[in-house]
């Protein structure tokens, strides 16, 4: 059969069906739902993705609830599928379809999608924890009055107050990787042979960095401690 | 002010108060003396926007580094993201996460697995890039009903959102129209309509911010349109009358 011919109901129904058959364990086919994506994405039918959203919602729930930090979050698993799905939609829209020959590829693409929704949200809560930290930091509106310096010139500038190459690592790993000195010390025992080392260090760094003005005015104590 | 307990505490004290090993009396000097503990809420103030703005800065996204993983980037950029692994241990994790969880479950049927409750996907509102539209003139009804021929107009920060039915032979088609200073991250978003915890229609907005739909037989909705860069906007409901 021409699948092309086929109308987006019909391949839509036709998918679901191959879809139920293989959860009861049954061979399934896969070019009707192949079709059917290709459709969604690489022609860009809306009718056809939200389709694809129905019948392939169930599955992402299930992989949601498998993920392993899942459970970290907070948030409900119908947040994540439609994060996943949303972002499936955005990142195979077009042309990158064309890059995917078989429906398995395009499903563990579409689990790729599920697992950065988690990651992703992972990271910000992360952001947010360390806000959380310094509540008076923050304005009403929730945006750091740090938000107008760069994280690339931020960095620059600590580099540029850091010359030697462990302090620059180990400020790369407290303050970008956000690890704890026990974890420091794991990861570059070449460096620092114990926790106890790196916290040496890092106090021979922190106060380098809380006397630098630069650094004051950004975080908003200049005016505040003149110490 | 001045210390009330001199000597005032070392730059190590402080230090150590920050990383949580200070020992009881350094503690015990903070909780009667202003001028220390002062001292020690501006160094975590500096510690805290320091790492808040710089953490995972240089990370890939997750999905980018799914992509690596997957063998799905060109050489060039792989050679990047394997160069920034090879430092990351966030990455690392990250990693490894992905990588047993796309080997588990290949073969799962339906079976032992929550059911969805039905729920539309809702969100922690804490997030900033999640915009609650609102009626520009509040109605005392709590869906947005347009009234005749008038649109519907939502507000949804700097941006306003203008939505209408047009009668059709069959089903009305959905129309809308985004309208504001900056609509490019808008171009290209996605709109979805829900009713019942289901989605029934999607569409997408266009190079002028509008976005039509065919399909749409239901009132009321919820409306969602979410931009590639996750920024959303979300109508709780939505009621056009034709």
């Amino acid at each position: 059969m021409n699948l092309s011919s086929l109308s987006t109901d019909d391949l839509s129904q036709r998918c679901a069906d191959d879809t139920t058959r293989f959860h009861r364990q049954q061979i399934r086919d896969t070019e009707h739902c192949f079709e059917l994506l290709r459709r969604a994405l690489a022609e860009g039918r809306n009718d056809a993705f939200t389709r694809v959203y129905q019948i392939y919602e169930p599955q992402v729930l299930r992989w949601v609830y498998q993920h392993g930090r899942f459970h970290e979050t907070g948030e409900g698993a119908e947040y994540y599928a439609n994060q996943a799905l949303t972002s499936f939609y955005f990142a195979l829209r077009g042309e990158k379809f064309s890059r995917f020959e078989t429906l398995a590829q395009v499903l563990t693409y579409l689990k790729l999608c599920v697992h950065s929704a988690i990651a992703q949200h992972l990271r910000k809560e992360q952001a947010v924890h360390l806000a959380d930290l310094d509540a008076n930091h923050f304005s009403e509106s929730g945006v750091s009055i740090a938000d107008n310096l760069q994280a690339a010139e931020l960095w620059e500038h600590i580099c540029d107050l850091l010359p030697d190459d462990d302090d620059q690592l180990l400020a790369r790993c407290v303050f970008v990787q956000a690890l704890k000195p026990a974890q420091v010390a794991h990861g570059h025992p070449d460096r620092w042979r114990t926790a106890r080392e790196v916290s040496v260090a890092l106090q021979r760094i922190r106060r380098h960095l809380r006397k630098d003005p630069l650094l004051r005015d950004y975080a908003g104590i200049a005016a505040v401690d003149p110490s | 002010m001045t210390c009330q307990m001199p000597p005032p505490l070392s730059d190590d004290e402080i230090s150590a108060v920050l990383d949580g090993s200070a020992e009881d009396d350094v503690l015990r000097h903070i909780d009667v003396c202003p001028d220390c503990a002062r001292r020690v809420a501006a160094a975590r103030r500096l510690e805290v926007a320091i790492a808040q703005r710089l953490n995972r800065w240089d990370c890939p996204s997750p999905l980018a580094l799914g992509e690596y993983h997957l063998n799905m980037l060109s050489e060039r950029q792989a050679r990047a993201i394997r160069e920034h692994v090879k430092g990351c241990p966030r990455c690392q994790a990250e990693l490894a996460d992905l990588s047993v969880f796309l080997k588990n479950g290949r073969h799962e049927d339906a079976k032992g697995v929550e059911p969805s409750t039905g729920k539309l996907p809702r969100v922690n509102l804490r997030l900033p890039d999640w915009l609650l539209g609102k009626p520009l003139v509040q109605r005392p009804a709590m869906a947005l009903r347009g009234t005749g021929e008038e649109p519907v107009i939502i507000e949804a920060g700097a941006l306003t959102v203008f939505l209408k039915l047009e009668p059709r032979a069959g089903q009305p088609v959905l129309l809308g129209q985004l309208a504001g200073d900056d609509l490019g991250p808008w171009v290209g978003a996605l709109v979805q309509m829900w009713q019942e915890g289901a989605l029934r229609a999607t569409a997408e907005v266009d190079d002028l911010g509008a976005f039509r739909c065919e399909a749409i037989a239901l009132q009321p909705f919820e409306l969602q349109i979410i931009a590639r860069d996750g920024a959303t906007i979300q109508v709780p409901e939505v009621h056009l009358s034709e």
